[in-house]
């Protein structure tokens, strides 16, 4: 044995409580967090079910999957619900982020931002129904507004959510005016975050309010505006809650999306094997489009770095 | 005087504007509390505003049907969390400050957890669970939050853990402090905000899991909140829907109170996170 060896060895055994303290995480991470993945992607390859029986079947799955229509259309669907609704999740929060921050008042500033966190106090679940009753063909507020300001016949019905020409709007115009929850804190203490001095000395450079959220604070805030679009692309992506609780996916497959696709295949038909291909093909889109994002939405911060 | 007037008009134009988003935002929480305390018929003639007269029998119909469903989600929230927060403070605690060879890189390696997505793990874990024989029991309930949680957790609280400074730790050991309690009786009161935003954001998240739940769940006896309205209540009552309501309004009360009680901590450890890419 080299003296490096034992030093090092001599290190790990004065440093033994650190690994005695991190133990019960890896011991859990192994069981349920590392071995998941690896099994899911090594079960792709298989015919696999519920009760845990596989058959080896190559490519199949892959194969199977590619020439399926239904799986091909959740594609463009997914993304025609996902873009809008990142789009308007990273703006519209920054956008009231700013407004917030010109009030001249510390308490109402606050006050505002405790009232954007309050709709947290309802489940996801509930926002839904309530929201499927907004949506209501007959007696729902957005036909009601809708026949009040002339937009829609009287006698006209419009099932907005079971119609395939209104359910995506719909889908996207749901929670507005989508400003609740962290989003605006989080912008809001980038903004406080910027030096008072550049902020002063653009106004006695006679710098407009608009110009100086262009020229200061937009270059300032895209290390939270990354922040927001990245996880947002990411949780968008693999997101079937929607799909779940209100639509179906339907009308039709007009909002299936692929992981909607992937969870009805495991539990409604008990192809594990199958679903496991859907999470992995999911998976390399994801981790792809992941890089690529980053790569064109490089960040300020990067030369300070 | 002008333009001191001319600030003092467009700031009341803000005002305006933010408190027609504001309405906007919580106009279907109202719609919530209003509709609980309608009687059918009341309902279907005028859903979207307020009526009188208030029938609060509505709650105790929709308490009788949810009351099991909140003991679970409560009782499920506050063991997994409380679990959640020692795992990920502990092991955030020793990457921030112990020194030990390997940190670096089984700090990665927890880190590395964070790009891989629930779709991949969704079906392998689900059988995972089925193998352990854990199904339809609350531990497929706890355990995803305090493992599949720890990961995200250690990363906030040991950037948190890494910035307090060195000194009090050292006057701590000097002491004659052991490890253990520079971690509980040093580190963790200074860090209440961030554990205080990391427990809220735990307790939201299982007080709004529909999928799991309903997935790994078939006795609705076991079922939490969300997955309980969703799969049972939901049918149940769907020819009452001012009991619906009244079910909702009463799922919420727990978060109201939680929103009461720690919103101060959890927007200053948000704002104090920094969180940006």
């Amino acid at each position: 044995m080299s003296a490096m060896e034992r030093t090092l060895l001599r290190r790990v055994w004065d440093a033994r409580l650190a690994y005695l303290l991190l133990s019960p995480l890896f011991i859990g991470l192994i069981v349920f967090a590392y071995y998941p993945p690896i099994s899911g992607m090594y079960h792709a390859f298989f015919d696999w079910n519920a009760l845990g029986k596989k058959t080896y079947i190559g490519l199949d799955n892959f194969r199977e999957l590619f020439a399926d229509p239904v799986f091909l259309h959740s594609i463009p669907t997914m993304f025609l619900i996902v873009l809008p609704k990142l789009l308007i999740g990273t703006f519209v929060p920054l956008l009231v982020a700013e407004l917030i921050f010109s009030f001249k008042s510390a308490k109402w500033k606050f006050r505002y931002r405790m009232l954007l966190l309050l709709p947290m106090v309802a489940p996801g679940m509930v926002f839904m129904m309530i929201w499927a009753r907004i949506y209501d063909p007959i007696n729902g507020l957005v036909t009601l507004a809708g026949k009040s300001l002339g937009l829609i016949g009287q006698d006209q019905i419009i099932n907005w959510l079971g119609d395939s020409s209104t359910v995506i709007p719909s889908l996207i115009f749901m929670g507005f005016p989508w400003i609740g929850g962290t989003a605006v804190l989080i912008y809001m203490a980038g903004i406080m975050n910027i030096p008072s001095e550049v902020i002063e000395s653009s106004v006695l450079d006679g710098a407009s309010v608009w110009r100086r959220i262009a020229s200061i604070d937009l270059p300032l805030l895209m290390g939270q505006i990354r922040y927001f679009f990245v996880f947002g692309l990411i949780a968008g992506i693999q997101d079937y809650n929607l799909q779940v609780v209100l639509t179906g996916g339907g009308p039709g497959y007009d909002t299936y999306v692929p992981g909607y696709y992937m969870y009805l295949k495991a539990f409604g038909a008990s192809r594990m094997g199958y679903a496991s291909a859907v999470g992995l093909v999911m998976f390399v889109a994801i981790f792809g489009l992941t890089l690529l994002t980053l790569k064109y939405m490089k960040s300020n911060d990067d030369s300070r770095d | 005087m002008n333009t001191a007037r001319r600030i003092v008009v467009r700031q009341s134009l803000m005002h305006l504007l933010m408190i027609v988003l504001v309405i906007l935002l919580l106009y279907p929480l109202f719609i919530a509390l209003w509709i609980s305390v309608k009687d059918v018929t009341a309902f279907k003639q005028q859903p979207w505003l307020p009526t009188l007269p208030m029938w609060l029998g509505n709650y105790s119909y929709a308490w009788k049907a949810v009351d099991r469903y909140m003991f679970n989600t409560v009782f499920v929230g506050a063991v997994s969390t409380a679990g959640l927060l020692f795992l990920s403070s502990l092991s955030a605690y020793v990457f921030a400050r112990m020194r030990f060879p390997g940190r670096e890189g089984l700090y990665m390696a927890v880190i590395a957890l964070m790009m891989v997505p629930g779709v991949l793990t969704f079906v392998p874990t689900y059988m995972v669970y089925n193998s352990l024989g854990m199904l339809d029991t609350y531990l497929v309930l706890i355990i995803p939050t305090i493992i599949g949680g720890s990961v995200g957790g250690i990363f906030l609280l040991r950037a948190f853990f890494n910035g307090l400074p060195e000194a009090i730790f050292e006057a701590a050991r000097l002491d004659g402090c052991s490890e253990f309690n520079a971690y509980w009786r040093v580190c963790m009161p200074l860090s209440l905000p961030i554990l205080g935003t990391l427990a809220v954001m735990t307790i939201i998240g299982i007080w709004n899991d529909v999928i799991w739940p309903m997935t790994t769940i078939s006795d609705e006896r076991l079922f939490t909140i969300s997955a309980g309205l969703f799969m049972k209540f939901n049918n149940d009552y769907s020819t009452n829907v001012p009991v619906l309501f009244a079910g909702y309004t009463v799922a919420s009360l727990p978060l109201i109170f939680l929103f009461l009680f720690a919103n101060r901590f959890y927007i200053e450890g948000l704002t104090s996170a920094g969180l940006k890419l």
